[in-house]
Parts: C-alpha cells; sequence; structure tokens
C-alpha cells in the first residue's frame, strides 16, 4: 500500500513539475528575466537587512567596548594618581620612622658585585651532579 | 555614447531572426531591442550598486568617525607629566560633578528624599533652598566618586544630572611644585612645565578641540623624586634647626645639565593653586637673583688657572687688609700671610681672591663673567627667570668685590650651571627640565675653561672639604667637594653682618664629577651645636653632606672606601 501511494505521488508530481518548467520556458526570456531580477532584489534586499542588522549590532558593541575602555582608562588613571599619593616618599619615610626599627643603608654595608666570594667549585645544582660527586 | 549603435544593431540582428518579429514587424523589433539595451543598462548599473555594497560589507571597515560630545570640551585634557624614573608628577583625573536643573524638577521633596538617601553627605534644608529656587541651574556637589554616581544615575531622577570634568590632581603635592608648576580652572598651564607645555603648542592643539586625553604622549622630566624629596626633606630640616626664614637646593648632571632635583622652601600646594601666590613661595632657584658670596671664588680662581699666568704655586700677599677709597677688604679666616693659591682657596680668602682680579685686570674678569653667561637670563624650560644684577660701572674695586661674590648678584641655576661647567671638564651647557644625554648636551654646550683648569678645580674642591671651610661635608666614600660661601645680605642699602645667606656649592665624586649640588639657607641662626657660628660651613655644608649621603647611592654613585 505504501509503496502504491508513494510510487502514486511520485507520478502525480512528475508532470506538474514539467508543467512549471514548461511555463517557464514559455514566459520568454524577457519575463524570465523579470522574475529572476525579482526574486533576486527580495533575496538582496533580505540580505541587506540583515547585513545591515548585523552591522549596526557590531556596532552598538563597539560603542559599548569603547565606553568601558574609556572608563577603565579613567579608573585606571585614578587609581594610578591614589597609588602615587599613597607612595609619596614623604610618607613612605613618615611611615618607615614610625613602624620600622630600620636606619638608612651606610657606605659600608654596599660591597660591588666581583667582591663577593664565590666559590671556585660551584656546587653541583642537580642531583644528578651531586650524585656523580658523591661516586 | 559610441557604443550604444553596435549594442543596438547586434540586438536587432538576434531579434530579426525571431519569428514573432517577422510577424509583427519591424516596428516591435526596435522596441523590443530598446527594451533589451535598457535591462542591460540597468542589470549594469544596479550590479555596480550591489558589487560595491558587497565589498563595502565585507572588505575592511573605514574607520570610525568618533563625535566629541560636549562633556569632552569643558575641561582640557593634559598630558600627564612623570620624573625620569616614570613617576607619575601631574595627572588628569575625570570627575563627574552633580547639577540640577530645579525647573525641569516635578516633586521636590521626592528628589530631595531620594538624594539625602543616595548620599547622605548632603545637606536636606541646603538641598531644599538650591532645588525651590527657581534659576535654571545650580550645581548640587562638586567631584563625586564613581559609587556615588552611580547610586544617583540609578535614582532616575529628572532635572538632575552629571558634567564630568577634567581636573589636574599633582600626587606629590609640594614635593614638585616649582618645576613642575600648576595650572589655572580652565586647566590650562600657568607656571612651570606646565606652562611651558601650553607654550610649545599644546594650548594651539586645545583651541582646535584636539586635545583628547588618549592621544597624549605622559611628557618625561629630567626630575628624580627620590632625589628631590632627599634634598627637600633635609633642606626643611635644616631650616628648622637653623631656624631659617628659607632654603633652597637644586642638583645637576654635570654632563648632562639635567636638573634632577630643584627645592625652593617655602614653596606651594600646586592641588591647591591659591597658596602659590604666597610672598615667600617664589621659585629662589631660577627666579631670585642673590649675591652668593665666596661660592663665587671658584669663578675667579678659575679664571686665575684658566689664564695660564697662575698656577698652584702662584702665591698671593694676604699679610694686610686691602683699602681702597673707603672700603676694607679683609678676611674671614684670616691667615696674614702670603697664600699660594689653593691657600686662597681652602681659606677662602677675599684679599687673595681681590688680588686675583686685580692680577687679571677689569677687562679679562669682565670677559670671564660673561663667558661663564652671568650677564644673561638664564633660560631653561621654566617661564621664571631673573635677569642678573650686574654692577653699573665696573671699577677696580667692583671688580674686587665682584671676586668674592659681592655686587654681583645672579640665579643660583646660573651658578650651578657655571659650577657644573669647570667640574665637567669646561663645557658650558644650559640646565634642563627635560632628559637629554651627555652627547645632545654637548652639542649644544660651549666651552669656557680648558679641561686642565678643570682637572684642577676638582682638585681644589676636594681639598677644600678636606682641610678647607667644607670639613663637615666629608661623606667618606662618595669623594665631594665643594666651595663654601656665606654672603652678607644687604638690609636698607648696607651690608648686615648679622642676616646672612649662606650656600655650598659641591660636586661629587671629585675623581670624575658625575653630580653637582648648590645650596642655600637664609638667614641661618647660630645654635649651640654651631658654637655661636652661622657661617656656611656650620649650616649649609653639613646639610649638604647629609643630601649627599642619601643620594649618592639612589644616583648610581660607587662609594670607595679609602
Amino acid at each position: 500500500m505504501t509503496v502504491e501511494m508513494h510510487t502514486g505521488m511520485e507520478d502525480g508530481m512528475q508532470p506538474r513539475r514539467e508543467g512549471l518548467l514548461k511555463q517557464l520556458r514559455q514566459l520568454g526570456p524577457l519575463r524570465m528575466a523579470g522574475l529572476v531580477g525579482i526574486i533576486a532584489m527580495v533575496v538582496s534586499a533580505v540580505g541587506l537587512y540583515q547585513f545591515k542588522h548585523e552591522a549596526q549590532e557590531r556596532r552598538a558593541n563597539i560603542a559599548r567596548l569603547r565606553a568601558d575602555i574609556a572608563s577603565e582608562r579613567v579608573a585606571i588613571d585614578l587609581l594610578q594618581a591614589e597609588w602615587t599619593f599613597l607612595n609619596r616618599p614623604e610618607r613612605i619615610q613618615a611611615l618607615a620612622e614610625r613602624f620600622l626599627n630600620l636606619q638608612p643603608a651606610t657606605m659600608k654595608q654596599m660591597i660591588s658585585l666581583e667582591d663577593i666570594a664565590i666559590r671556585e667549585d660551584p656546587a653541583p645544582t642537580s642531583i644528578e651532579e651531586l650524585l656523580k660527586t658523591q661516586q | 555614447m559610441p557604443g550604444l549603435p553596435a549594442i543596438s544593431r547586434f540586438l536587432s540582428r538576434r531579434g530579426a531572426a525571431e519569428k514573432p518579429a517577422r510577424v509583427r514587424g519591424s516596428g516591435f523589433t526596435r522596441s523590443r531591442s530598446r527594451i533589451l539595451l535598457a535591462i542591460a543598462v540597468f542589470t549594469l548599473a544596479y550590479g555596480t550598486i550591489a558589487g560595491r555594497l558587497l565589498t563595502l560589507a565585507v572588505a575592511e571597515r573605514a574607520p570610525a568617525v568618533m563625535l566629541a560630545t560636549a562633556a569632552d570640551g569643558v575641561s582640557q585634557a593634559r598630558p600627564d607629566i612623570r620624573d625620569r624614573n616614570g613617576v607619575l608628577l601631574a595627572t588628569d583625573i575625570r570627575t563627574p560633578s552633580l547639577y540640577a536643573e530645579p525647573h525641569r524638577i516635578f516633586d521636590v521633596d521626592e528628589a530631595i528624599e531620594l538624594l539625602t538617601a543616595a548620599m547622605p553627605e548632603l545637606d536636606a534644608g541646603g538641598l531644599r533652598a538650591k532645588l525651590k529656587s527657581g534659576k535654571r541651574f545650580v550645581w548640587l556637589k562638586r567631584e563625586l566618586t564613581p559609587e556615588q554616581r552611580d547610586a544617583i544615575h540609578n535614582l532616575g531622577l529628572p532635572g538632575i544630572g552629571f558634567i564630568e570634568e577634567n581636573r589636574r590632581f599633582y600626587p606629590s603635592g609640594r614635593l614638585t611644585s616649582h618645576v613642575i608648576g600648576h595650572v589655572n580652572i580652565d586647566n590650562a598651564g600657568i607656571a612651570g612645565i606646565e606652562k611651558y607645555l601650553d607654550a610649545t603648542g599644546l594650548a594651539d592643539l586645545h583651541d582646535a578641540g584636539f586635545a583628547r586625553e588618549e592621544d597624549q604622549a605622559p611628557v618625561t622630566v629630567s626630575l628624580d623624586v627620590r632625589v628631590q624629596h632627599a634634598l627637600r626633606d633635609e633642606i626643611s630640616r635644616a631650616m628648622e634647626a637653623f631656624s631659617a626664614k628659607a632654603g633652597a637646593g637644586v642638583v645637576l648632571n654635570v654632563n648632562t645639565g639635567e636638573v634632577l632635583a630643584l627645592v625652593s622652601l617655602p614653596d606651594y600646594d600646586p592641588n591647591e593653586p591659591e597658596t602659590a601666590l604666597e610672598d615667600d613661595a617664589i621659585n629662589r632657584i631660577t627666579a631670585g637673583v642673590y649675591e652668593l658670596g665666596s661660592t663665587f671664588k671658584a669663578f675667579t680662581v678659575a679664571m686665575a688657572l684658566d689664564s695660564g699666568e697662575a698656577d698652584f704655586s702662584t702665591t698671593y700677599d694676604a699679610r694686610s687688609p686691602i683699602r681702597i677709597a673707603s672700603f676694607t677688604i679683609n678676611d674671614f679666616h684670616a691667615q696674614r700671610r702670603i697664600l699660594t693659591l689653593p691657600e686662597v682657596f681652602v681659606h677662602s680668602s677675599n684679599i687673595g681672591t681681590a688680588r686675583m682680579a686685580l692680577a687679571a685686570g677689569i677687562e679679562r674678569h669682565k670677559e670671564f663673567m660673561h663667558r661663564m653667561a652671568f650677564f644673561e637670563r638664564p633660560r631653561t624650560e621654566l617661564p621664571e627667570s631673573a635677569e642678573p644684577l650686574t654692577p653699573q660701572r665696573w671699577s677696580d674695586l667692583a671688580s674686587m668685590t665682584i671676586s668674592f661674590g659681592h655686587g654681583f648678584s645672579v640665579a643660583p641655576i646660573q651658578a650651578a650651571a657655571a659650577g657644573a661647567a669647570l667640574m665637567n671638564g669646561g663645557l658650558l651647557m644650559q640646565p634642563t627640565f627635560l632628559p637629554r644625554t651627555a652627547e645632545q648636551a654637548q652639542k649644544l654646550s660651549r666651552r669656557v675653561v680648558q679641561p686642565h683648569t678643570s682637572d684642577l678645580m676638582r682638585e681644589l674642591f676636594r681639598m677644600n672639604v678636606d682641610e678647607g671651610t667644607a670639613r663637615k661635608a666629608g661623606v667618606p666614600g662618595y669623594r665631594v667637594g665643594g666651595k663654601t660661601g656665606t654672603a652678607e645680605k644687604v638690609v636698607n642699602g648696607r651690608y648686615s653682618n648679622t642676616k646672612l645667606l649662606t650656600s655650598f656649592l659641591a660636586a661629587f665624586p671629585t675623581d670624575k664629577p658625575e653630580y653637582l649640588m648648590l645650596l642655600m639657607l637664609d638667614e641661618p641662626q647660630a645654635t649651640e651645636d654651631t658654637h655661636g657660628y652661622r657661617t656656611s660651613g656650620w649650616n649649609a655644608v653639613p646639610t649638604s653632606g647629609k643630601v649627599i649621603t642619601r643620594i649618592a647611592p639612589l644616583l648610581g654613585v660607587t662609594p670607595v672606601l679609602e
């Protein structure tokens, strides 16, 4: 049954499709061109609308990001100013004098890198090296 | 339209081949061909438009045009100013301010209730008066925090709005006030580097409306905030210890002419520009002129050495004071004997340097002072500068007093620049507040003394700290050298022996000087610690020593233990 019905539908549709094509063919090149033009116009209109919509969305997104960047920048500026304000040498010195039991470094506490005694046979830096020296 | 007949011929030929055309006649053929032609033309036109649209949509975006809003124009953006290590010295901060348009508020009571709920520090009574005033515009609160702005924004009250303003903020406050300067209410620079920036084109940018914050690269100045702080801290301590009226100091890199620190106390807070108007708040280093006293002897001695007529073995008779006209030139640390040139310098003998000036003669002395640029107004980026006070008639007496720093007033920055020339091998360069390399500085410099003279001057500076008037500046390891000066201030037209201006011109390390410092104290008083003395050696010199102890390690001067 189903097979018969199926083929029946196929049979029924075939002539109709052929008819449409035939009708189109009978339209002649002029009308054909018109029809194609209309379809192209509709398609392009829809496409254009979509493009435009997408572009608008993106533009809004860009504007939002720009605004975000601007406000972040303002915030960074503000925080930097605040940071510098809190790091004023004057304030650090006052805090250090109050809370730290430290004194300014004197010249005697400074030596150059060359004056630091460095081992002539450097200590092993890896376990493998250490094992090798043990053997 | 040369192409068209060809197309129509082609089209009509095709048309002629078809049957209906033959049946209906040539009139239809012609119109048919015209229609085809029209189709072709329109297809071409629309095709072009479609193609262009496609390329516009797909291809790279055209640069977006940004619209300037009114708020951008309200307050002008200025570049950040940073020190040589990138520490922020001046910046713009955007702060929203709250305003109301009372005529647009429907329900004043509701508005007050909501506003005071969002910002409890607003005073309801004052608010009511403002909102009921019937004015078109009232400020409710200047400079809100971002949180406060959001809270009020979310109330959605009509007639209440914000205007964002750029405000100049100086995080270091007083520390760098004299160099950086400050701005007026319109954010235009009116002093210091701020004014200099406007003069170099920022103002034009503002007028054209192009000065946007993000477009402006930060400006770096040659200052080092750490050195600046050490200098300011020590000078203010010294002012307190010696009850001095004022104090000032400048640190120069002798090879580049860069100013690393400039302090003039009392100073002012650039965040409160009205404090700059106080009488004492001038920049003494560039905008004040002073008789520097014995510090000037360094230049007299350099002149004698550079002429080639004197060396370390040359002697000067300092056995008795010089009497000329009604004046007597005497020595403070009187030796009453014949002194060699180094002894004249180390004992700071007025008689000795006066004899040096006489030996050189008026013309040569004058020429040397010209060479050291002591007759010109100092030119730096700072707009604040002062013309030196030079003698109207250069007599023998004038020449002699100038040799030890009286009767000739210069801005301390000039003396420092000239001192740097004596230390760096003989090149006089204009001090600058912007970063500069030694090569750039050399191109802009001018030779004023021979390298050999510079070598000898370094040696003399060193000797003076080892055994002369500047012993208290000795900072072991950093090889400090210098020349002291104690000038009597002119009070009512005559020199006062109680009101003094003490100074110390120091260079370090003396084996190859890199930095030069000039420090001054105005009217320092004697204290118990100074055994009743108030000369430079007891105040300006030890203060300089303390500064150098603090700044030499910062500046990377390697200490050498002798």
